[in-house]
């Protein structure tokens, strides 16, 4: 196997894919990238058996045919550290691959590409296949992922749901503490609404490859994958099975107690006043009365106040919140106001952009004190 | 140095059934559940001791080693009762009271004018009280510090005590084996005898920093007590730090559905539980299971409220240590916060 391709071509695919790769494996080849060489193509591959990040990059003449892999990190900070202009040249030398670029020489470990385990995804028995912006797709992503739970029991809530009906991809997360959910147009041939799971892990390997971009994308979905193309990179993802819990029921319709707040000006204050608080409940209260919000934090000896000028009518409310699930919303969304909506001091707010109300909605339950 | 009194009432349960059935006095008594109900024993007398019945032991193992043992049911209301009455003793001699269970006290009494202040004293009238008031004696424990006064009360029992002045602390603790000190049970007590450590002064001589590898937090606690050397207060307000209920059941069960079945008929009593103790904001939910090999294992999950659908996806966590194993005791806890951090997060009804 022998290929030559400049630094600049590799590093970006090489980044995304060489990301997936385990660090600590029990599988020892889990930590190496798959390099082979096929026609015109210099082919990258990682896995960690649930997350597959495929590369592609176009080859100029002169390379021979061949695979084996190599350790990821360590191909992956040569490749960092040679000059952006460099040209790199690859050559398999019985066990070795050896890699020269200006002046520079290294001799790398391999392991069989044979060892390697390649998805046996059958994208052949599609479900379906939704279109939409790449931009719009990274930005729901961006929107929702925050609120997915950490290693709980109900494993479904490790993930994200997509739920895909005929003109619009949702997403939804949950840890049962706070729930986001987004919308974005999309194209998909159903009729029904269809939900997956999406695992945490392929969640952030979709943010970082997604591109603010306007062109389409395609994401093809089974019962048991997911992919994602765009041409450079593949991508292929098991998703979570099992149900998602029903969303709906806990997204409140009735808090129509609306208060608008400069964003900017609401996270400086949070930032502040969350300095102060416990630092494993990291409760404020917010105390809300005619165009004022009040914040104090909930600590135990120290304490933290500050004052805002809001728009609210209504009568007055005193509630307990994660000031770090609220700050997690407030960068979440984009517009310069947000909207919160209560219903009373012990009922779950709800918090959306509000500029874009129907775009994000973010439930928060209320804390005890 | 403080002064620190051990109270222990002897075989407190099976003490009160002899006091009020003297018929009992003069043969082997136990407190607990019946065989055929797969019950333990809560307690026995000396009589039953005498045969090698121990607390905790499954009353059908107690019959076998005491064919003639009687075996009663508790009437925790008596017990309760009698418990008060101690406590009240207690009070007359210190307010720093640290009740371990209904049957069992710290008092730290360095601060007392009673009895010129000499815990020996103390420890002699308070028995004297208990046994006047209530008809039962108890033993005690004198020490400079807390896990030694409990060892100590151990030495003359029953109706004794036995003092370990300070000036003595240091060549006491030598000599203890380690398997008397708090927290060192069957397992610890084996791996530190693979070590050649048998007794303190083992253990002084051992290096600090090896012990502290290879135990880890343990091991400096060990070091410590190993040491003389136990800086924990009396805490005359003992925090819970959690709430458990559980059932022993008449037979074993397998299937995953029995279990469920058994948890949400523990359930509700979990829940009353915890209203009845305030509704301290939980930590955790903890599922408990018990084998017919009497191996335990728990798991759990963060969660702030006492959560159905958290508890269903813990059962197949636990089940998957079964092993084909059957289950004979399903139980449930939840874990309390601690104090400081008394804010409860709500969860979304999902």
């Amino acid at each position: 196997m022998r290929f030559i391709v400049s630094r600049e071509a590799l590093i970006g695919p090489l980044m995304l894919v060489a990301n997936v790769s385990e660090r600590r494996s029990t599988m020892l080849v889990l930590s190496n990238i798959l390099i082979q060489v096929r026609g015109q193509e210099l082919l990258l591959l990682a896995t960690d058996t649930e997350v597959e990040m495929l590369g592609r990059i176009r080859l100029l003449d002169h390379n021979e045919e061949g695979s084996i892999t190599v350790p990821a990190k360590k191909f992956l900070d040569l490749v960092k550290s040679l000059p952006d202009e460099n040209m790199i040249e690859c050559v398999l030398d019985a066990d070795r691959l050896i890699m020269r670029s200006g002046r520079s020489k290294f001799s790398l470990s391999t392991l069989p590409a044979e060892d390697f385990p390649q998805s046996d995804a059958a994208i052949n028995e599609q479900k379906l296949t939704v279109s939409l912006p790449q931009g719009e797709f990274k930005s729901v992503l961006n929107a929702t992922a925050f609120a997915i739970a950490v290693q709980d029991v109900r494993y479904y809530l490790n993930g994200m749901l997509l739920e895909v009906s005929s003109d619009r991809l949702r997403t939804v997360a949950t840890d049962g503490h706070r729930l986001s959910l987004a919308d974005v147009g999309a194209s998909a041939d159903t009729d029904q609404a269809v939900q997956s799971i999406l695992p945490r892990k392929a969640v952030h390997e979709l943010q970082r490859l997604l591109e603010p971009r306007a062109e389409e994308i395609r994401v093809v979905l089974t019962d048991k994958f997911i992919r994602v193309d765009n041409g450079q990179i593949q991508f292929t993802s098991n998703l979570i099975e099992g149900r998602f819990p029903d969303y709906h029921r806990v997204v409140p319709t009735q808090n129509d107690l609306d208060l608008v707040v400069d964003r900017s000006l609401l996270k400086a204050t949070l930032a502040r006043i969350a300095i102060l608080t416990h630092e494993k409940s990291r409760g404020v209260r917010l105390v809300i009365s005619e165009n004022l919000l009040a914040v104090f934090s909930v600590g135990d000896e120290e304490q933290g106040e500050e004052t805002l000028q809001v728009e609210y009518q209504g009568p007055d409310i005193e509630i307990g919140l994660n000031v770090g699930y609220l700050l997690d919303v407030l960068n979440a969304i984009d517009g310069e106001q947000v909207l919160l909506q209560f219903k009373d001091n012990t009922s779950s707010v709800l918090v959306r952009d509000f500029d874009a109300p129907d775009r994000g909605r973010y439930v928060v339950m209320p804390m005890r004190f | 140095m403080r002064k620190i009194i051990h109270i222990d009432m002897d075989c407190f349960f099976a003490a009160v059934e002899m006091r009020d059935h003297p018929q009992w006095r003069n043969q082997p008594l136990a407190v607990g559940g019946q065989a055929s109900r797969r019950g333990v024993i809560a307690t026995c007398n000396y009589q039953a001791r005498a045969f090698g019945v121990r607390s905790a032991m499954a009353t059908a193992k107690a019959l076998q080693l005491c064919p003639n043992l009687l075996v009663v049911p508790g009437r925790m209301s008596v017990y309760k009762e009698v418990s008060a009455q101690i406590r009240a003793i207690f009070a007359n001699y210190s307010q720093l009271i640290e009740p371990l269970s209904l049957d069992e006290a710290y008092l730290d009494v360095t601060n007392s004018q009673a009895c010129q202040g000499s815990a020996t004293l103390m420890a002699e009238e308070i028995r004297q009280q208990i046994w006047q008031q209530t008809g039962l004696t108890a033993s005690a424990g004198i020490a400079p510090i807390k896990f030694v006064a409990k060892i100590a009360s151990d030495l003359n029992k029953p109706n004794g005590q036995f003092v370990v002045l300070p000036s003595q602390l240091d060549d006491f603790v030598a000599q203890l084996p380690l398997s008397k000190l708090p927290g060192v049970g069957r397992v610890t007590a084996e791996r530190l005898r693979e070590l050649g450590l048998v007794s303190c002064q083992d253990l002084r001589n051992f290096d600090r920093l090896k012990l502290s590898k290879l135990f880890g937090k343990q091991g400096q606690i060990l070091w410590q007590r190993a040491h003389a050397i136990d800086d924990r207060a009396i805490q005359s307000n003992r925090v819970r730090k959690s709430i458990g209920i559980e059932t022993t059941l008449n037979q074993d069960i397998h299937s995953p559905e029995q279990v469920w079945q058994q948890l949400l008929i523990l359930l509700p009593g979990l829940m009353q539980r915890w209203q009845a103790s305030g509704e301290r904001p939980i930590q955790a939910l903890r599922l408990k299971l018990k084998f017919d090999d009497f191996s335990l294992t728990t798991v759990e999950q963060r969660c702030p409220q006492i959560d159905e659908s958290v508890l269903k996806a813990l059962l197949p966590q636990a089940l998957e240590r079964q092993q084909g194993r059957g289950i004979r005791l399903v139980g449930l806890q939840v874990s309390l916060q601690s104090q400081e951090a008394s804010s409860q997060q709500l969860c979304l009804p999902l």
